[in-house]
């Protein structure tokens, strides 16, 4: 039977009474969009994705490193000058007492939730597109939830008694509060973390024992480029120690039928895990806001409009990281436009329900006629910190908008600026929810206005360099996407899809 | 508690009385400006003048005042409790608020919490480093060990804890007052059961400064106490009392002027102007 | 292509992972055993500039822990006595005593001794001696048998813990208020003893402070 494109067609000859319905319905033809382009087959997707990492290091990433590194820094030196001088040097003061420190921790926690919904709840859901961003995206939680867990840590006054928040046995007679949400944030941060990091390094095994696998064949072939004494013992060293790096962590594996047996099974197991993670993270998180009384944070929207803008942000961060890794490296035919179409359609559905979120606060602020609730709203739309709200509102909520048009998710430059406005306004958002409640609450005696200091602006944009020499580092060693699950979501992989033999 | 409204005059004597009896650090204007004052107790002054539409929508050009001394309402239903992630601000037998500063991290959240926004947080070495060295940090000089600071030590209260940075902090009702006076009376009971502290023993740092007595203190559970008078007062009201914090420092409410027999009423209060205006001309 | 790991690698994760946890249970058990003052404090015996020995004076001469001790049930401060209190005796006995020449500089320059301080609680710690010695409980329950002692040991961890334990339960060191300084006193009949103490902190109103600002202002 030779493979025809009419489904109809197909049917003949297989099943008599089906096909007889078929031929009178005649449905029509609408092809699935292919997962992945020109039709390329395995060598082609083996060899291209760890090409990226067998190659030699491009000039752009030294750069990128260096730079990321010297951010990075700022982080380091803001940390030391805090933890050493004390909370001071930061912006906050009476009664602000939360600011730039909580407003990151969220964003960045936010922007994680994304790479394990790809990985988990898309899995779940046998969305075959996901294959080729959840490598990255998962990378990419792990490195936010890295940058999210320095915030909580280091904005108490006294860090190097942190530990108390562990119900560890002690000589006190005292365990810590269990009703109080910093303390589910502990559980719930780091059972995130590592439970995102099994996922991510269980699910790249197969992965790695390929790199594994053509280590001799890549030295073979960069010694024969070696011109110099030099140049060729780097190369033997460099052998030696990508045959270790990716021995060890490929653990054994040797592609054998029980071992995908229990990979499949434990990939099962991971997402099942994960999926109610991804949901009751940022619940918790969102409940450091919810449970306290404060108008404007005092709301029951908060779990699903956190759960829904952390999607959202971390979508767009996915977005900002991908499509240059798709030009440098010339992934076009992976990462095609159909996942882009999908996850601007993503950003699209999580903006839409923020904005619902942000519609329907002020709707039950004027509906619930509590006069703290109502002034809350009104203060955050044209009170002091209007212009944070603005900005807010159209990064968020107008902003995503664009891509209804296929215009607005085809033009790649236009869909990556959209990108990073998206985690702009996402920032934002958590600015506007933390200060402006804090800022203008209860008693008017309190209201005060509160600005980062250059010590909090460093802080928060060192993180950034942190999570890029992360993200650099993953891009260099480890393989930038599952190669091994984009190659069986092709047709050629599909045991299905044409009646012929293998 | 009962703070009396009618009879405070804003004089600040219970700011300046709770900050030498709490060990409370002077953090310079540097620090004020900043929005990091120390004090425990403050007076809340509210502008208005009188006429409910045009003060939301212009600054008074001639207001009156209405003043509100602010502290820890030690709440019987704290929203600071529930928060805290260590159990450092808990509720006693007494129906305290309790503070344990060793205990604090300084996550800060229960300044968030607290409606009346009471708590003050230690964002430097107050006490430990000088006024235009808080920013240096461990470069700065350790003013335990100058022989000023030493000095300084001994005029410091030694039944309160000296706080070091990064713990919160907020009025205790003088709880070192209570202990003691709860301690000499079991001290001198000994074998008895008499270790009730009868009404008046004791004052608290606000309540004895308080030139006009506005300030009451005492024992809520002695339906006799002065307290439980003061609160029978039918002015009696909780501030923010819809939260249902249930605080137990309770204001009894300010009345100007009420009887329309009375020769110079008026349905509005004075303002400051028209109260002048009124005064027989001095010579 | 050749394996690159030996086959005994093979089971390595495992045993590093089990390791990981053996480690990390030791070093939280090892921290909350050896890193607290139930061990690092309980057996402290410093040698004092003077040796001063409980068991002569307080035992065999008998004299009572107030004589030198002497604010103990008045104030929340215990002190220890100046040059005086030793020389009311020494000026008569043992006066060429070498042993007691630190005493009679320090009685004739005016200048303390300075003793070893063994019983000591952070300073965000506010205990009251008087509230305790005037309502039952003795110096034997939290400083051990001192009048046994010929150079004075740490016998408790007087942890927050273990402050708590009496806090919370009174009557199981609560004693009649004659024998406090009695440091030899045991009940005659434990079990009667403590039906005489549950009715005492009935009858004496003994409700100690169990929340933070009993010790904590």
């Amino acid at each position: 039977m030779s493979h025809s494109s009419n489904p109809s067609d197909a049917a003949v000859g297989h099943h008599g009474a089906a096909a007889a319905v078929l031929k009178e319905v005649r449905p029509a033809n609408m092809p699935r969009r292919p997962i992945v382009e020109n039709n390329r087959d395995f060598a082609w997707i083996t060899d291209k994705v760890c090409g990226i990492a067998e190659g030699k290091t491009p000039r752009w990433w030294w750069i990128a490193f260096i730079m990321s590194c010297m951010i990075a820094s700022f982080t380091l030196f803001g940390l030391i000058y805090l933890v050493s001088t004390g909370v001071g040097v930061w912006g906050l003061r009476s009664p602000i007492m939360w600011g730039w420190a909580i407003v990151n921790f969220v964003f960045w926690i936010g922007i994680g939730h994304a790479g394990t919904l790809i990985s988990a709840i898309l899995c779940l859901l046998k969305q075959k597109w996901r294959t080729s961003i959840n490598r990255a995206a998962e990378a990419m939680t792990i490195f936010a939830v890295a940058c999210a867990g320095i915030f909580p840590l280091f904005h108490v006054g006294r860090v190097w008694f942190a530990w108390w928040l562990f119900p560890i046995p002690n000589h006190n007679a005292i365990w810590p509060n269990f009703r109080s949400p910093l303390e589910w944030d502990v559980f719930a941060v780091s059972t995130y973390g590592t439970v995102s990091l099994l996922f991510w390094y269980m699910g790249m095994i197969p992965d790695l024992a390929t790199m594994r696998d053509r280590t001799r064949m890549v030295f073979e072939k960069r010694y024969a480029e070696a011109k110099t004494k030099t140049a060729q013992a780097f190369e033997r060293f460099f052998f030696t120690f990508r045959q270790y790096f990716y021995g060890i962590l490929a653990m054994g594996w040797r592609g054998s039928n029980r071992h995908w047996s229990n990979y499949e099974m434990a990939y099962l197991l991971l997402a099942g895990l994960s999926t109610p993670l991804v949901l009751s993270v940022h619940t918790v998180v969102s409940f450091d806001f919810a449970v306290s009384h404060l108008p404007g944070w005092h709301a029951t929207i908060f779990p699903p409009y956190f759960v829904a803008g952390a999607i959202f942000s971390g979508f767009g961060m996915v977005l900002t990281l991908m499509l240059p890794l798709r030009a440098l490296f010339g992934l076009q035919d992976l990462i095609t436009q159909y996942h882009i179409d999908c996850m601007c359609k993503i950003c699209l559905a999580t903006g839409t329900m923020v904005g619902y979120a942000y519609a329907a606060e002020f709707f039950i602020a004027w509906y619930g006629a509590n006069a703290f609730e109502g002034f809350a709203f009104v203060n955050r739309a044209f009170g002091q910190y209007a212009w944070a709200y603005w900005i807010m509102i159209t990064c968020n909520v107008i902003s995503p908008q664009f891509f209804w048009t296929r215009w607005g998710r085809e033009n790649l430059w236009f869909v990556w600026i959209l990108s990073i406005f998206i985690n702009i306004g996402m920032w934002f958002e958590r600015f506007v929810i933390t200060v402006t409640s804090l800022a203008n609450d209860f008693l008017p005696a309190n209201w005060d206005y509160y600005s980062p200091t250059a010590v909090d602006i460093f802080t928060f944009f060192g993180t950034f360099g942190l999570f890029s020499v992360l993200f650099l580092l993953f891009i260099r060693f480890l393989p930038l996407l599952a190669f091994a699950e984009i190659k069986s979501v092709t047709k050629q992989a599909d045991a299905h899809a044409h009646g012929e033999h293998h | 508690m009962t703070i009396d409204l009618n009879t405070c005059t804003g004089c600040n004597a219970c700011v300046v009385a709770c900050q030498s009896e709490n060990n409370i650090p002077i953090v310079g204007k540097d620090q004020i400006m900043r929005g990091r004052e120390m004090s425990w107790i403050r007076l809340d002054r509210y502008y208005s003048s009188g006429d409910p539409i045009e003060n939301r929508t212009s600054l008074p050009s001639d207001p009156q005042t209405s003043l509100m001394p602010v502290a820890c309402m030690h709440c019987e239903r704290a929203p600071c409790e529930q928060v805290c992630p260590v159990n450092a601000t808990v509720h006693d037998e007494q129906g305290l608020n309790v503070m344990a500063y060793n205990r604090c991290v300084g996550t800060r959240y229960c300044a968030n919490n607290c409606p009346y926004k009471v708590r003050r947080f230690n964002f430097f070495d107050y006490n430990k480093r000088a006024r235009d060295q808080f920013y240096l940090g461990p470069l700065g000089v350790n003013q335990f060990k100058t022989e000023g600071g030493i000095l300084k030590s001994m005029q410091r209260n030694p039944d309160v804890t000296v706080r070091m940075r990064g713990v919160m902090e907020k009025c205790t009702y003088c709880v070192q007052r209570i202990e003691q006076a709860k301690i000499a009376q079991k001290v001198k009971a000994r074998d008895s059961n008499d270790i009730h502290v009868p009404d008046g023993v004791f004052k608290v740092a606000c309540q004895a400064a308080c030139p006009s007595e506005a300030i009451v203190f005492g024992d809520i559970s002695n339906p006799e106490s002065a307290v439980s008078k003061s609160k029978a007062n039918d002015r009696d009201y909780s501030l923010l009392g819809y939260l249902n914090t249930r605080p137990r420092t309770t204001y009894l409410g300010r009345l100007r002027n009420p009887n329309p027999q009375m020769p110079d009423y008026k349905p509005d209060a004075l303002s400051r102007m028209e109260y002048k205006a009124m005064q027989p001309q001095s010579l | 292509m050749a394996n690159i790991f030996p086959k005994w690698s093979n089971a390595l994760p495992a045993k590093v992972v089990l390791a990981f946890f053996v480690l990390a249970v030791s070093a939280v058990a090892g921290v909350t055993y050896y890193f607290t003052p139930a061990y690092s404090r309980v057996g402290y015996m410093p040698t004092q500039p003077v040796a001063f020995n409980h068991y002569l004076h307080a035992e065999q001469l008998g004299l009572d822990c107030r004589y030198c001790h002497s604010f103990v049930d008045v104030s929340g401060h215990s002190n220890v006595p100046d040059a005086a209190s030793c020389m009311a005796c020494h000026s008569q006995v043992r006066r060429e005593s070498p042993l007691l020449a630190p005493v009679r500089e320090s009685y004739a320059s005016g200048m303390p001794i300075e003793w070893v301080r063994i019983h000591q609680v952070p300073d965000y710690v506010y205990f009251n001696h008087a509230v305790h010695v005037n309502r039952g409980i003795s110096c034997v329950e939290c400083h051990g048998n001192v009048n046994q002692m010929e150079v004075v040991w740490h016998d408790k961890p007087l942890t927050m813990a273990w402050c708590l334990e009496c806090h919370r339960a009174p009557e199981l060191a609560i004693r009649p208020l004659d024998q406090v300084y009695n440091l030899n006193w045991t009940p005659d009949n434990p079990h009667a003893h403590l039906e005489w103490a549950v009715e005492a902190v009935v009858n004496w109103n003994v409700n100690p402070p169990q929340s933070c600002s009993g010790c904590h202002r």
